[in-house]
């Protein structure tokens, strides 16, 4: 985790087992937390997992998976699968690849430093909406972007960047970058240059030292940073509507969840493509974690110590 | 500094850093045009085409005050926010000590559980939590939209918090036992002072997730306890029956609100520290 | 290489080390912002010598290694190896070994990958890497360990696996940055003599950076001495200890009676002193010693003879503070009745508050101008 603290004082510095058994005790202050997210995580999951599979009105005769066969038997609701993730996955690629040099240069001073992280994350607080209403002025036909690009003489006529694919995967690019660089930014400041200057003395060129040194010590961090941001573009929602094409190419998955529930008010269904969500959700995680343990096998040990 | 320095340089140490400044600056462009854009349009009496507004006011800003109850929308935010951050923070510090410190059968996926929320997608588990809320009366209350809002919070309070416990030497807690406090006490005198840098660090970027955090509010909320983006995402939705400008009014103070927290935050930690590692 | 074929059978891969001819570095000179952590640093390194860089923490002895293993860049002077100048050449091809103090071992790979990295950097046949790497972890007593992560090891372990890492390339030099800082007394012991006996074995030219005396004395064929970026003094063990040049380089090596004095009359090398109270004194005078002047004067703790009160010759008057048993001896704070206080080293133990006489050999007082 941050800093040494596996090596030095992470969990059994203070030993609980005491002859094989558990001391229970001092656990005590665990127990809100957990009933916090068995109560409000947990038990609504279940519940919306259980409610998925009581198909109700016309999907009530056609079993439990009805809701789940009506999604994937509708071109138009599994649609919403494929402009979720072509619009996730890029989003995400593009923001590690944008993040991790930046982060893997940033974790050593630099003139401007602390203005530089402060302009890389203020965009978290713009939030989807006011970046949305930002944009179809910025981005619309008589916006600043078109007038320069007409200026410039790049383009002859106003480009479309609002209301399609586009509009939706910058708004999501810029919302997502944030959470991402400052990911990585944790993890590559805290590798030990000490490593990398080993690797020097020892032969290691530019490359190989990226390719074996750097690459594997910040894969967790890449993993991670991955991992969040998939999540968060996954559920894009606002933004889908505000600068998307809401009936059309960006209806993502999660919009369709919601116009089940609050639309038509089929909260079976809705849960049902809920869980879809969720499963290709952590099927994703899954896949990156797998990648991960590819690159780097063996304990992790924190950077500063 | 001669050719031949600066040739030793570059091999030295790891090359120049321009590209950091260009692609920085690039962002940064990108982003103060989008923002600006909002913030100029608000403010204009119109924009017909030109690179500027044709003229300025504040009207947009009396009338969202006034058409969008913006006054009570804030009120609503800050109470929101604020709740979140401080329950969240009373239920996550002491999970975290106990996960950095302890080690038991099930931490593992005990942590895992504890984090799960940051994994799925709010919607997933967010319309069943709002069937049970509003079964449970408390559907679009204020009560209903701080409780949803803690299930995001809470992982995020327990990824930043463990480290921060974890790399606190385990001796001063045993050398405040051996002068006589019991575990209250080293929590309260010698832990909480110790980590009170950390919860600030948690405390605030929670508040800022707490302003932005859409989808569950949208979910639960009713007309009286909507958050900004809520209301914005709301008149914005409904665009063309109100003036745009006077959206745009709204996203700007919905920006400045969240911008002031950041900065905050920024101010106390270095954003190196805002970060969560999780070890496996 | 004189190897013994009795005690260094095949297994000694690394003892075909490629040998340097001669390692001058001259003038080199390091500012960092607002510290000149090196300056003017010029030393010649034969090959297969071990030379130990001693001083105080921050003298700046890590930043001349650096400079070396082509870490640092120096703002001035030359590193030439065999005439060729190595300031265009970075650290990955310098082919230098180089032991940090944190060891930086690759938290990431196995010990026995960690080991095979710099041999896969340079293109070697996995076939070679494998066997290199097996003796490699053989003369470092790791042989079982090849599989374990840095994580699993114990310090003394992992600054094993440093060593290997480094040796295993057959460096033309190795630089060793405080190995031994990390350890605990009892295995420092154990690996100094285990550095001593490698050393022995390969022949390897090694740059030596430490901050405790006792190691430089007892691995080093010469040693230099740092202060705030300047190197003070260099010379064999026995010189630097035996004939110090500075009151700094005196006090580093066991002179720990050290004071301001005015000096009399110089005749023939001889100085007399007084020191603060009055207290007259006399000693060798150093190189640029001059009468009427500011200087300091040095004596070790057992160079000061220590007599009942009475008999035949005046010495120093004086009364015990207080008096340690340190195994071998009694070291005894003794106050002049001029006021100067002396640390002396005493067969016998004396009692509080004992009235005693001490005396001071001429030769074994040093006389040094002042810095
Ligand atoms: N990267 C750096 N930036 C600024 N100052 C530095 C840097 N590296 C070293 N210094 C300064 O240069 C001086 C010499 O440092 P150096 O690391 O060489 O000391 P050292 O003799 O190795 O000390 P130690 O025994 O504590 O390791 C110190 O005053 C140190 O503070
Ligand atoms: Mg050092």
């Amino acid at each position: 985790m941050q800093r040494a603290a596996g090596a030095r004082a992470g969990p059994g510095a203070l030993p609980t087992a005491r002859h094989g058994g558990v001391r229970w005790g001092p656990l005590v202050p665990i127990v809100p937390a957990l009933l916090v997210v068995l109560v409000l995580f947990v038990y609504p999951f279940a519940y919306g997992l259980a409610l998925s599979v009581h198909p109700i009105g016309s999907l009530a005769k056609g079993g439990m998976l009805a809701n789940y066969a009506a999604f994937f038997g509708t071109p138009w609701e599994r649609a919403s699968i494929w402009n979720t993730l072509r619009l996730a996955v890029p989003v995400s690629a593009l923001d590690l690849a944008m993040a991790l040099p930046l982060a893997y240069r940033l974790r050593r001073p630099l003139p401007g430093q602390r203005v530089i992280t402060a302009l890389l994350v203020i965009p978290m607080t713009l939030g989807t909406v006011l970046l949305a209403e930002g944009m179809i002025e910025f981005f619309g036909p008589a916006g600043w972007a078109n007038k320069v690009l007409l200026a410039l003489h790049l383009v002859r006529m106003p480009v479309q960047f609002v209301h399609n694919y586009t509009g939706v995967f910058i708004s999501l690019a810029i919302a997502d970058f944030p959470a991402v660089f400052l990911v990585l930014l944790g993890y590559a400041s805290g590798l030990d240059p000490r490593v990398e200057q080993a690797a020097r003395t020892l032969g290691a060129g530019r490359w190989a030292r990226l390719r074996r040194v750097t690459l594997p010590l910040l894969a967790p961090g890449i993993a991670a940073a991955a991992a969040l941001s998939f999540v968060a573009t996954f559920s894009v929602f606002p933004s889908a509507v505000l600068v998307g094409e809401p009936a059309g190419s960006t209806r993502v998955i999660a919009l369709a969840a919601w116009q089940a529930a609050y639309e038509q008010f089929d909260y079976p269904r809705a849960s049902a493509i809920a869980m879809v969500m969720a499963a290709i959700e952590l099927v994703f995680v899954a896949l990156v974690l797998a990648v991960r343990n590819r690159a780097y096998r063996g304990p992790t040990i924190g950077g500063r110590g | 500094m001669s050719a031949v320095a600066r040739a030793a340089r570059a091999r030295t140490a790891e090359g120049s850093s321009w590209w950091v400044y260009a692609a920085v600056a690039v962002f940064a462009l990108l982003v103060l045009g989008i923002f600006l854009s909002a913030f100029l349009n608000s403010i204009a009496s119109s924009w017909f085409g030109g690179w500027l507004p044709d003229g300025y006011t504040t009207r947009w800003y009396r009338f969202a005050l006034a058409e969008f109850d913006l006054g009570y929308v804030l009120w609503v935010t800050v109470v929101v926010g604020v709740s979140v951050t401080i329950l969240s923070l009373i239920l996550g510090v002491p999970a975290a000590y106990v996960l950095a410190r302890h080690a038991f059968p099930g931490r593992s996926p005990l942590l895992l559980l504890l984090v799960m929320p940051m994994l799925v997608p709010p919607i997933t588990y967010g319309i069943p939590l709002a069937a049970m809320l509003y079964a449970a009366h408390l559907g679009g209350s204020l009560a209903g939209v701080i409780i949803v809002n803690i299930v995001p919070a809470l992982p995020f309070v327990v990824l930043i918090m463990t480290p921060f416990f974890e790399q606190i030497d385990p001796n001063l807690e045993r050398a405040a036992r051996t002068l006589g406090a019991g575990p209250v006490q080293v929590f309260r005198r010698v832990l909480l002072p110790i980590a009170l840098p950390g919860m600030l660090a948690a405390g605030l970027l929670i508040l800022v997730r707490a302003i932005a955090l859409f989808e569950l509010t949208f979910l639960v909320s009713g007309a009286r306890s909507q958050t900004l983006v809520v209301a914005l995402y709301y008149t914005a939705f409904a665009a063309g029956i109100r003036p745009a400008q006077a959206i745009d009014a709204m996203a700007v103070v919905y920006m400045i609100t969240g911008l002031v927290v950041l900065l905050a935050a920024l101010r106390f930690i270095n954003p190196v520290n805002m970060v969560i590692r999780v070890r496996r | 290489m004189s190897a013994k074929p009795a005690t260094a059978p095949a297994p000694s891969a690394p003892a075909s080390a490629r040998r340097i001819g001669r390692l001058e570095v001259r003038g080199l000179t390091k500012r960092f912002a607002n510290v000149v952590a090196l300056s003017n640093f010029d030393l010649d390194v034969q090959s297969g010598e071990f030379i130990s860089l001693l001083g105080p923490s921050g003298c700046g002895k890590s930043t001349a290694l650096n400079c070396l293993a082509g870490l640092v860049e120096p703002d001035a002077g030359r590193i030439l190896l065999d005439g060729e100048d190595l300031a265009r050449v970075p650290p990955e091809r310098r082919g230098f070994g180089v032991v940090f103090q944190s060891y930086a071992l690759f938290p990431h790979m196995t010990v026995a990958r960690n080991v095979a990295f710099g041999l896969e950097m340079m293109g070697v046949r996995s076939e070679v890497v494998a066997e290199r790497m097996r003796q490699a972890l053989a003369l470092v007593h790791l042989e079982d360990l090849g599989d374990r992560y840095p994580a699993q090891l114990s310090g003394g372990q992992q600054q094993r696996v440093a060593l290997a890492r480094a040796l295993v390339i057959e460096p033309r030099l190795l630089l060793m940055d405080e190995p031994l800082s990390n350890l605990d007394a009892k295995l420092r012991l154990e690996m100094r003599l285990e550095i001593r006996r490698l050393h022995q074995r390969l022949g390897l030219t090694t740059f030596y950076v430490t901050h405790d005396q006792e190691e430089a004395l007892s691995l080093s064929d010469r040693i230099g001495l740092m202060k705030d970026g300047v190197l003070r003094q260099v010379g064999t063990p026995e010189q630097v200890y035996l004939h110090p040049e500075t009151a700094f380089v005196a006090n580093f090596f066991g002179y720990r009676n050290v004071f301001r004095v005015r000096v009399g009359a110089v005749t023939d090398g001889r100085a007399a002193v007084t020191a603060p109270g009055g207290l007259r004194l006399a000693g060798t005078a150093r190189g640029g010693v001059h009468e009427g002047a500011e200087a300091v004067a040095a004596v070790r703790p057992e160079d000061v003879e220590v007599g009942p009160p009475g008999g035949a010759d005046r010495g120093i008057p004086a009364a015990v503070e207080f008096a340690e048993f340190v195994g071998d001896a009694f070291e005894c704070s003794v106050t002049a009745d001029a006021g100067v206080v002396f640390v002396v080293r005493t067969p016998s133990r004396w009692t509080q508050g004992a009235r005693v006489i001490l005396r001071v050999d001429p030769s074994r007082l040093l006389v040094f101008p002042p810095e």
